[in-house]
């Protein structure tokens, strides 16, 4: 059977994904492994359309199409991201379609699930033959058990193509919003003092974009600055080397604008609003780049003290997965103020919407609104607290000293833990059990009514 | 104050009789004991809030004194902290056997009468004295064993620990 691997991974041959396909190539010596280093190579594809037909063209003679990449920034690498963008702009969605393909990826489980929610739309807008997904740890391919997991993925997905097996697909198509919006602009209606900063990848052609950053920016009196991403003048991608680990340098530091600029946005900004046009299912590879980059502070909450909003043009209603995505980088660090799409029927409720999205922003600001995080926050801060304390913080130094100093490495404490101790050793008596099993209600809310209690006599807030 | 705390200092109060009888370095110490213990228990049976514990004392401090100065038996001085350790030791596992524990009868002092018959405060009673009937019994053996420095400061820190929890312990209990 003849494979065809499409390698998400900036490091090329020393990528950690390949490991484990390399690993998968030399026990399965009857099966040939064609690897194709998309993002080292898509300079090359982007200025030579040959090349990337000569790529389509061995898409297309494979048994299988396996989507190999180590998961960046919640999904692909932006190389990868623009790989996909132009398969669709140059009209190559026929050597994919009708292709028996898979996903496999590794990372430390950081929102895994939307990098291959992603590639798994793209493959069914691609109309391919999604047969099998497995994402591992990057250390897996040392464990016994899950180099057998790995194979079991491979002969799985071999026993799906040789039985002609077609999936239901997980993801409809989707439809593109036409309304053309032209903002009414106003008077500004809402004064502050806070800075607002707009960071978009906006184009003259993206028409509805242009007014919703105009709407947005017309309804405020004050400092408001955009930061278009395609005057950076960026060097290239992150290239995953992880010299930033150590103490926050960026290779790339000093050689383009990038950090400068991302350092003033940090340092100047109390709003900072994305605006962006979907493109695929996700914003564009631009964009993508963006937040790349943003890994010269690697797992270091750089938007702490932020409201974050997203103005999108696009079709963000079907896309839960890019509204997830969006809403999990908010909760890593800032406070969300909301999202506003352009999925409208007409000019005034895009124009309310507008208005009452910048009154939130402002209003969530100059009262340092910050909610608390639910799943998508608690849940990554806990998964990178465990990484940068275990196996992690020997290399990200960086993180380790950040975590550290601002009392990130909340773990239940040794009272918390003894607490939990004698209280299982309680519960193990058949009485104590049942009396609180039976009173369970009332020593759930005891705590509470403290407090209530509390604030009825006026003691607190 | 913590209620763990209050129970603490009831608890200590309660051992006046054995404090005396282990600080006075003579046969005082033993009657002056008996007499507290004995005063203790005639105030508690008269305000109705007798406990285990003074009826244990009375009976102890009674015993020994019958066998020093009835029976002769010089030992019950000379070893009296080893046999009052054994005593309070076994007196504690007896009362957690009989699922009385006798530290359930000195936390009542303290707590409001909701917890009467609590399961609750039942178990964690049996635990507390649990935890004193070990401390007791160690340090019994510590003082037959040795009777040196290291061992002394031993029995005070297993004493404090002894505090600790029981001051602690209770505060862990599941409100409503």
């Amino acid at each position: 059977m003849k494979w065809i691997i499409l390698n998400g991974s900036p490091k090329g041959e020393k990528s950690v994904t390949m490991q484990s396909i390399k690993y998968l190539e030399l026990i399965n010596t009857d099966h040939t492994f064609d690897y194709i280093h998309v993002v080292n190579h898509m300079r090359t594809y982007e200025q030579q359309a040959d090349k990337l037909n000569e790529v389509c063209q061995k898409i297309k003679e494979a048994d299988l199409v396996l989507w190999a990449f180590p998961v960046y920034h919640m999904l692909v690498h932006s190389e990868y991201k623009r790989f996909i963008e132009l398969i669709f702009e140059r009209h190559l969605e026929d050597s994919f379609k009708g292709q028996y393909t898979a996903v496999f990826s590794t990372s430390i489980h950081f929102y895994d699930h939307t990098a291959h929610q992603y590639i798994n739309g793209i493959c069914d807008d691609l109309d391919m033959k999604f047969v099998e997904q497995l994402s591992h740890d990057m250390n897996d391919l040392m464990k016994e058990d899950k180099r057998k997991q790995l194979q079991t993925f491979f002969e799985s997905i071999v026993y799906s193509i040789n039985r002609s097996l077609v999936y239901a697909k997980s993801n409809k198509g989707i439809v593109k919003t036409n309304h053309m919006y032209n903002a009414t602009i106003t008077n500004p209606t809402i004064k502050t003092n806070k800075t607002i900063t707009i960071i978009t990848d906006v184009k003259d052609k993206d028409h509805n974009l242009n007014q919703m950053i105009q709407k947005f920016k017309s309804s405020i009196s004050g400092d408001v600055t955009i930061e278009n991403l395609h005057t950076f003048n960026g060097q290239g991608p992150c290239l995953g080397c992880c010299k930033c680990a150590y103490e926050n340098k960026c290779i790339y530091d000093f050689k383009d604008d990038y950090r400068d600029r991302l350092d003033r946005i940090i340092k100047n900004t109390d709003i900072l609003i994305f605006a962006g046009a979907i493109k695929d299912r996700y914003l564009s590879a631009r964009f993508k780049w963006f937040f790349d980059r943003s890994f010269c502070y690697t797992h270091i909450p750089i938007y702490a003290d932020k409201q974050m909003g997203f103005l999108i043009s696009g079709p963000l209603a079907q896309l839960k997965n890019l509204k997830q995505i969006l809403e999990a980088y908010t909760q890593m660090d800032a406070n969300l103020i909301g999202f506003v799409s352009d999925e409208v029927n007409t000019d005034s409720e895009l124009d309310q919407h507008i208005e009452s999205f910048a009154n939130k922003a402002i209003y969530y600001s100059e009262n340092d609104y910050k909610k608390e995080a639910n799943f998508l926050g608690v849940g990554g801060r806990k998964l990178f607290r465990d990484e940068v304390a275990g196996q992690l913080g020997g290399i990200f130094k960086g993180d380790y000293q950040f975590y550290k100093n601002h009392g990130y490495f909340d773990f239940p404490t040794q009272k918390d833990r003894l607490r939990a101790k004698l209280m299982r050793y309680f519960m193990g008596k058949k009485r104590f059990r049942n009396e609180v099993q039976n009173k369970m209600k009332d020593h759930m809310i005891s705590s509470h009514k403290k407090i209530l209690k509390k604030v009825e006599g006026g003691l607190c807030r | 104050m913590s209620v763990g705390l209050r129970v603490s200092i009831g608890v200590t109060l309660g051992f006046v009789p054995l404090i005396l009888y282990w600080s006075i370095s003579n046969t005082w110490g033993m009657i002056s004991g008996c007499m507290v213990a004995i005063y203790m228990l005639v105030k508690n049976i008269w305000a109705h809030k007798m406990t285990p514990m003074n009826l244990f004392l009375s009976f102890y401090f009674v015993v020994i004194n019958m066998l020093y100065f009835g029976g002769k038996q010089k030992w019950v001085f000379s070893s009296r902290h080893v046999l009052s350790y054994f005593a309070l030791g076994i007196f504690a596992w007896v009362s957690v056997y009989l699922d009385k524990p006798y530290t359930l009868y000195e936390a009542r002092k303290s707590y409001s009468k909701s917890f009467d018959g609590s399961p609750l405060f039942l178990e964690v009673n049996l635990l507390i004295t649990k935890i004193w009937g070990s401390v007791y019994i160690m340090a019994a053996l510590i003082r037959l064993l040795t009777n040196n420095a290291l061992g002394i400061i031993t029995i005070h820190l297993l004493i404090v620990v002894g505090i600790v929890l029981s001051i602690t312990i209770p505060n862990y209990m599941p409100e409503t």
